[in-house]
């Protein structure tokens, strides 16, 4: 069964998830659905940045990702 | 078997001895489902209307992708589908939660009730605009209120419901549901639902583990959450 797992940079949260994925694409998706959700409250609550390690593995490979959200004025 | 429903009856008005004796023959039956079984299946014809006696159970509507939304939780005394009796079949799904029990009452008995003792017909006309009451509150969680919030607003509500039927003790109540679930009734993801747990944890607002709640300081969860509980209309009206 494939698992993800989400690393928030400067951060102390950690998130392995077992859930019951059907296949790879699913569990990708929902890796980069949870880590999108952190990132949009974390931005909206003030922070200029939010950036985390996500990687979907199935046992015998993995794939390893960022996400990234930000805002910064423009000049 | 339905005394968690008659104490949630006599919070919010006056049940006589007589009306309670109806009540109590109004029930056919106890049924027991496990963790996850469906109880009423949505498009189901019934004849018949449930009251939860034991475990927790929720309203749940599916997408044909798999995607799911719980719409309500129930506890026990609720009458989880009096709806049915009009509408004759769900647009959702009960399901059990956790291994519950139900006392079934049905749909004949009941219209004898209603018809002989129109007080009961206004209880329970009360009990349905209640549940269409929570219905609003969780649509505004779900449309505008922080993950946070939203999590800490479900968890100060499950308190006063479950307190109403004598279920919480020192701040901590039984609620026997994954964090898949929770995120399924906050609309967020797993994900999102492990951390916002994480950080009412660090607050020391909302304690989840292993199927129980604790809430050590309710008026700062009450904060957090924004809850005002009178969408549960907790006054007691002597005849409504």
């Amino acid at each position: 069964m494939p698992t993800f797992e989400i690393i928030v940079i400067n951060d102390v949260f950690e998130s392995a998830s077992t859930q019951d994925l059907p296949d790879w694409e699913a569990a990708k998706k929902a890796a980069l659905k949870g880590a999108l959700e952190l990132g949009v409250e974390t931005v909206v609550a003030g922070k200029a940045f939010f950036g985390a390690e996500v990687i979907v593995s199935d046992g015998s490979s993995h794939q390893r990702m960022v996400v990234s959200i930000g805002s910064s004025p423009l000049k | 078997m339905i005394d968690k429903h008659l104490m949630k009856l006599r919070a919010r008005d006056v049940i006589s001895p007589e009306e309670e004796a109806v009540i109590r023959d109004s029930v056919s039956e106890q049924i027991r489902f496990l963790a996850d079984d469906v109880v009423v299946r949505e498009r189901q014809k019934i004849d018949f209307s449930t009251i939860l006696v034991s475990g927790i159970a929720a309203r749940r509507k599916d997408l044909p992708d798999g995607r799911r939304q719980f719409t309500e939780l129930h506890v026990p005394g609720d009458f989880t589908d009096l709806h049915s009796f009009t509408l004759k079949y769900l647009d959702h799904d009960i399901v059990a939660l956790c291994n519950c029990t139900f006392a079934i009452v049905p749909h004949d008995k009941l219209r004898r009730v209603l018809e002989r003792h129109p007080h009961l017909t206004r209880v329970y006309w009360f009990g349905t605009n209640l549940d269409a009451a929570i219905h609003r509150e969780w649509e505004l969680s779900l449309g505008s209120r922080t993950a946070m919030a939203r999590m800490a607003h479900l968890f100060c509500e499950m308190y006063v419901r479950l307190d109403l039927v004598g279920l919480v003790r020192g701040g901590t109540f039984d609620l026997p549901i994954t964090q898949e679930e929770l995120a399924e009734m906050c609309g967020i993801t797993p994900v999102h639902a492990n951390r916002t747990l994480q950080q009412l944890r660090k607050t020391g607002l909302v304690e989840f583990a292993g199927g129980i709640v604790t809430i050590p300081d309710f008026k700062a969860a009450e904060s957090t959450a924004e809850f005002d509980p009178s969408y549960l209309y907790l006054e007691r009206v002597h005849d409504r």
